[in-house]
């Protein structure tokens, strides 16, 4: 009787790893926090998540697409643009984060509005600053395409999109967007080594940075008020919109640091466009406040040289693999090989 | 060989026994009289009102005997649209006969539902009764036009939603029933009577007065008599 639950759990076990393997992800990281078994990760299902990120189908007037803000080769944001530009040449209120190991996040958006990822297309399909559309006009577009009609039809064995088949497709792509191969990764590896420049600034980073832009994701995924002073035009409370809280004002989530080199302008308002000038905000641009993260009270110090060794190894966080890499850039290959409406 | 065909008989025994239904029909009151979508109502205090609007999600529905559960639906999400007169008339099929007393549901939709990603049928973000720019359901949604004491008429939109505390507003209805066929009635004048139609026309987002009036809408529904 026990050997044949044990075979039982065997199989069970080795049944979930097998559905689990299609997410490829370095084993000394941690568990990753999306519920893959409500979404298990197929070839077609990304495929049709990835075509869905170019077309801009999930605008109103078909001008904007994901893509427009989310660029691969700048680790999937917007460069130059300190705040988002959207549908009919408007201007958002906050800098695009940039897109990579979603699978480990609890929440999204800098006041972490959103839940769950298969539910944050909505929010820039839906912000009339944004796409300006909704979910239900994006769903009809969709169902009177014939190239659609295919691609869900190979995804799902069905080939009429629903609200539900549209946000899990668009997930499966983005969830494919991991950044795992960088020089801090080949180094923690073994595989490479640091300069002694990098090398120390590894261990400046490690003293100063590393509680909340916390190994090996480099965001801990929570909110915190690192003591920027306020905008005076946008007035953004970060957190606070969201819980109504008056102690989580002026929180936003943390970034990741990955790519760091490709996602310039910085902060939820993209107000700094230099590695530098964020040096020098935590040294000495901090504003004292009662909701300022505890670990920004005492005064970061570092000399000139010490922030040039610490962005010295901030750029080993760049992976030229992940922004260059062909299975996330426009997806000729799949709309070829459809039908053309 | 014998355990087999015991287990034969129960298989099919399930499959041959009365699949019991339990009718549900759902209707709301304004100013005493049946709620008719997009029909100007002028109540006694001068308050003019139209409303174009109205759905809300019923989950969860159990029935039960004496306080005791005796059948709980399963995937048990139903969206009330007033404008689809279908969606206000619910069949359950119980599968067996049940003897019971009480009927209890939720309004709106529950917390773990709300962080489980994208769902479809009922809960389908295309039904219009998800947030968007902050995750979750909106429980109950109502539009439509008021005036108060003669003012001009202005547009309202009432959003109601709010899965995590302190403002989770879900409520959990339980009524008295006897028959199998009950028909449900929601009074909706103690919640109109709630909003300060003079100052506030937008409740969009979770909140404190968002899960007041949750609760008031909780309170007034009533199982009419059949005729």
């Amino acid at each position: 009787m026990i050997k044949y639950i044990s075979i039982l759990l065997f199989l069970l076990i080795t049944a979930f790893t097998t559905r689990e393997s299609n997410f490829l992800y370095p084993t000394s990281w941690p568990k990753p926090n999306y519920d893959f078994s409500k979404n298990p990760i197929e070839k077609n299902k990304v495929n049709l998540g990835r075509v869905l990120f170019y077309d801009p189908i999930l605008s109103e007037n078909n001008s904007i697409s994901c893509e427009s803000c989310h660029s691969p080769y700048s680790a999937f944001t917007h460069i130059d643009h300190a705040l988002s530009h959207g549908i009919y040449d408007s201007i958002s209120t906050r800098n695009s984060p940039a897109l990579m190991n979603l699978a480990w996040k609890k929440s999204f958006m800098w006041d972490g509005a959103i839940n769950n990822l298969d539910m944050q297309a909505l929010a820039p399909i839906t912000h009339p600053l944004e796409m300006g559309s909704s979910i239900k006009k994006v769903v009809i577009k969709l169902q009177a395409s014939k190239k659609y009609g295919q691609l869900y039809f190979q995804a799902y064995g069905d080939s009429i999109p629903t609200g539900e088949k549209t946000l899990k497709a668009i997930s499966q792509f983005l969830l494919t967007l991991v950044s795992a191969n960088s020089k801090y990764d080949k180094v923690i590896r073994g595989d490479e080594q640091f300069s002694p420049q990098e090398k120390n600034g590894y261990a400046l980073f490690q003293k100063n940075c590393s509680s909340c832009h916390k190994e090996p994701l480099f965001t801990n995924d929570e909110f915190a008020n690192n003591g920027l002073p306020e905008n005076p035009t946008l007035k953004d409370k970060g957190r606070m919109h969201i819980t109504l809280d008056s102690t989580d004002a002026y929180k936003f989530k943390i970034p990741t640091l990955r790519n760091i080199e490709y996602t310039y302008p910085y902060m939820h308002d993209g107000r700094f466009k230099k590695l530098s000038e964020v040096m020098n905000h935590y040294t000495s641009g901090i504003i004292q406040s009662k909701t300022l993260a505890p670990e920004l009270k005492e005064k970061i110090k570092l000399t000139e040289n010490e922030k040039v060794d610490l962005i010295s190894f901030l750029l080993t966080l760049s992976d030229k693999e992940f922004v260059f890499n062909s299975k996330h850039t426009y997806p000729i290959e799949i709309i070829s090989s459809v039908a053309k409406d | 060989m014998k355990k087999h065909f015991i287990i034969l008989v129960l298989v099919l025994s399930h499959f041959f026994s009365v699949a019991q239904r339990v009718n549900i029909s759902l209707n709301a009151s304004l100013d005493g009289k049946e709620l008719l979508l997009d029909r100007v109502v002028v109540n006694s205090e001068k308050d003019t009102l139209l409303i174009n609007q109205l759905k809300f999600y019923i989950s969860n529905i159990q029935f039960l005997k004496d306080d005791s559960i005796v059948f709980t639906e399963l995937n048990s999400y139903h969206l009330i649209d007033f404008e689809m007169p279908a969606s206000t008339s619910l069949s359950i099929k119980t599968f067996r006969s049940i003897s019971y007393n009480s009927i209890r549901f939720y309004l709106g939709i529950d917390s773990l539902t709300n962080v489980s990603g994208a769902l479809g049928g009922e809960l389908d973000p295309t039904h219009g009764m998800y947030w968007t720019w902050q995750s979750g359901y909106i429980n109950f949604k109502m539009e439509g036009q008021v005036s108060r004491r003669k003012e001009p008429l202005k547009e309202f939109q009432i959003h109601l939603g709010g899965y995590q505390q302190p403002f989770y507003s879900l409520q959990e209805v339980q009524l008295n029933v006897h028959d199998e066929n009950i028909n449900l009635e929601l009074n909706l004048d103690p919640f109109l009577h709630s909003i300060d139609f003079s100052n506030v026309h937008h409740i969009m987002s979770p909140s404190k007065k968002a899960v007041e009036l949750s609760e008031i809408l909780a309170k007034n529904f009533k199982v009419k008599k059949n005729d």
